[in-house]
């Protein structure tokens, strides 16, 4: 286990190596947000309203769905890309050490660190906001968390499965950008899923933005279905991502020393 | 005249290059217009409950849209990768090879990558952008031949502020963080300037000009003809910039690395 945590610790330090870098990249949830911001705004106080949302909601949306965005980590990681097509991944399969767990554990550390340095970064944008901003109950928050950390897990399987076909299509560059939007859009962070067609809210991709957004709105229900329904996403994509290991393992050839 | 040359040599290289990858080049294609795409839609559900956006009625918007994503495709296609490669080039000891051709370094950096092929990225904004002009109601000659070319003057200011913020790399060596961050205020290009306040809109004009590459193609189409005129003032401020701060960077550079083949 002590690897594993050593695996964290090592990309905290990484991340912090490169800090204007860190907060610069904080700019991905604060420019965004500010468009959404200015765009309502001017559209709530000409008299429009979208569906069930106020003002405030639909800013708390945004503010809760693009931190999500943010930081779950759908594209897992690059290196793991890396590894199969240079033939590093040997160095991991001669040692006493779980690939997959190993960038697992990566990622949650460089993920602490994103949600600090946005939550840094956030501080004072939600004190210029704070008219608009719903701050959840202690309740709704305790969901929220437990609703983002599954939404993680199954963000972070979900980045396996793509960097994992590069067993088989070398690279997975060519379908990274659209992947990464088909995520954006099926997962809440473009626009809330209840504005769209009801279909969007049966796929596994609202775990990753929208229902930890809705989440820490207090705007859940039925809690105890949904927990289970994104269990079984996990169950699921894990065993997706198991099987491609294993799949991809057999076809992996490495040249070179 | 040897630019030009140099460019279109690019340009033939590249195509040959990416034709060798169809399937992950027809992917990518598609990520990269996915995006537009999905703003369509959103401002669809907008304007499902509203007439206008601070002013700018739907046809606008969606020539707005259409507009950013033309201008934001070009960048793409010819001068993303050339301008995002300075910091590697520093970084990497290559910069020096850049110095030795018999071209104007900033340019040749700018579009060794250019890609005709990603040109064809162009297809979907430029199809919202007539979709927003037959929304918008009348088709004019003048103003559509005064669009273009205000397009292509945005796309020499969008590449020439990349160019700018590249210099730095002469001193700071890596600065990606900035290239993420002029990417996601360029995001904002998709939105009607009126929406910002002031301080923020003035900004994004006329500091950080992504208001500016995306929203005076469409004001202009719409005849606020003078902002042509203040569109060339911007680009010749940044090409006076570039060559006052081109050599100074050249001072500062100190070989960072080791050339690296590729790099």
């Amino acid at each position: 286990m002590r690897k594993y945590i050593e695996a964290s610790l090592i990309d905290i330090k990484i991340s912090f190596k490169y800090r204007l870098n860190l907060f610069l990249n904080s700019t991905m949830l604060i420019l965004p947000l500010l468009g959404y911001t200015f765009l309502f705004r001017i559209l709530y106080t000409s008299g429009v309203s979208l569906e069930n949302y106020s003002l405030r909601t639909i800013f708390t949306y945004y503010f809760w769905s693009l931190l999500a965005y943010n930081t779950m980590p759908v594209y897992a990681y690059g290196d793991i890309t890396h590894n199969i097509k240079s033939g590093a991944l040997s160095y991991f399969l001669t040692r006493p050490m779980n690939f997959l767990l190993y960038y697992y554990s990566a990622i949650s550390g460089a993920a602490l660190i994103w949600v600090l340095t946005n939550g840094i970064v956030l501080i004072p944008f939600l004190y210029f906001f704070r008219t608009l901003f719903v701050v959840p109950n202690i309740l709704d928050g305790m969901i929220g968390i437990l609703f983002f950390l599954l939404g993680f897990v199954l963000a972070v399987l979900s980045g396996f499965i793509l960097q994992l076909t590069s067993f088989f299509v070398g690279d997975p560059y060519g379908y990274r950008e659209i992947y990464g939007w088909v995520l954006a859009i099926f997962g809440g962070s473009i626009i809330p899923l209840d504005l769209l067609p009801r279909v969007f809210l049966h796929l596994p991709f609202k775990y990753f933005y929208y229902i930890p957004a809705k989440a820490f709105m207090g705007e859940l229900t039925h809690i105890p279905l949904l927990f289970i329904e994104v269990v079984l996403w996990i169950i699921f994509f894990w065993g997706v991502t198991m099987l491609i290991w294993r799949k991809g393992l057999k076809k992996y050839e490495a040249f070179g020393g | 005249m040897g630019i030009l040359r140099f460019i279109f040599a690019s340009i033939v290289l590249r195509f040959k290059n990416q034709i060798i990858f169809r399937g992950s080049f027809f992917l990518k294609f598609l990520g990269e217009i996915a995006y537009i795409v999905i703003y369509f839609l959103f401002f669809q559900i907008i304007f499902a409950h509203t007439e206008s956006i601070g002013g700018w009625n739907k046809g606008m918007v969606f020539m707005l849209i259409g507009s950013a994503g033309i201008v934001f495709s070009i960048f793409s296609a010819l001068a993303n990768a050339g301008a995002g490669s300075i910091m590697h080039l520093v970084r990497k000891g290559g910069i020096e090879l850049m110095f030795l051709k018999p071209l104007p370094a900033p340019f040749f950096i700018l579009f060794r990558f250019a890609s005709i092929a990603d040109l064809l990225g162009l297809l979907v904004p430029l199809s919202i952008f007539i979709y927003g002009l037959r929304l918008y109601g009348s088709i004019n000659f003048i103003p559509l031949i005064l669009w273009v070319i205000s397009i292509l003057i945005s796309f020499f200011i969008y590449s020439s502020l990349h160019l700018l913020l590249g210099l730095l790399s002469f001193r700071f060596i890596r600065i990606s963080g900035l290239y993420w961050m002029l990417g996601d205020f360029a995001d904002l290009g998709k939105y009607p300037n009126t929406i910002f306040p002031l301080f923020l809109r003035n900004f994004l004009l006329y500091f950080l000009p992504v208001l500016m590459v995306s929203n005076f193609p469409v004001l202009i189409y719409v005849g606020r003809f003078h902002l042509l005129f203040v569109q060339i003032m911007q680009l010749a401020l940044f090409v006076i910039l570039l060559f006052i701060f081109f050599p100074i960077a050249r001072r500062i550079y100190q070989g960072a690395g080791t050339y690296e083949i590729g790099a």
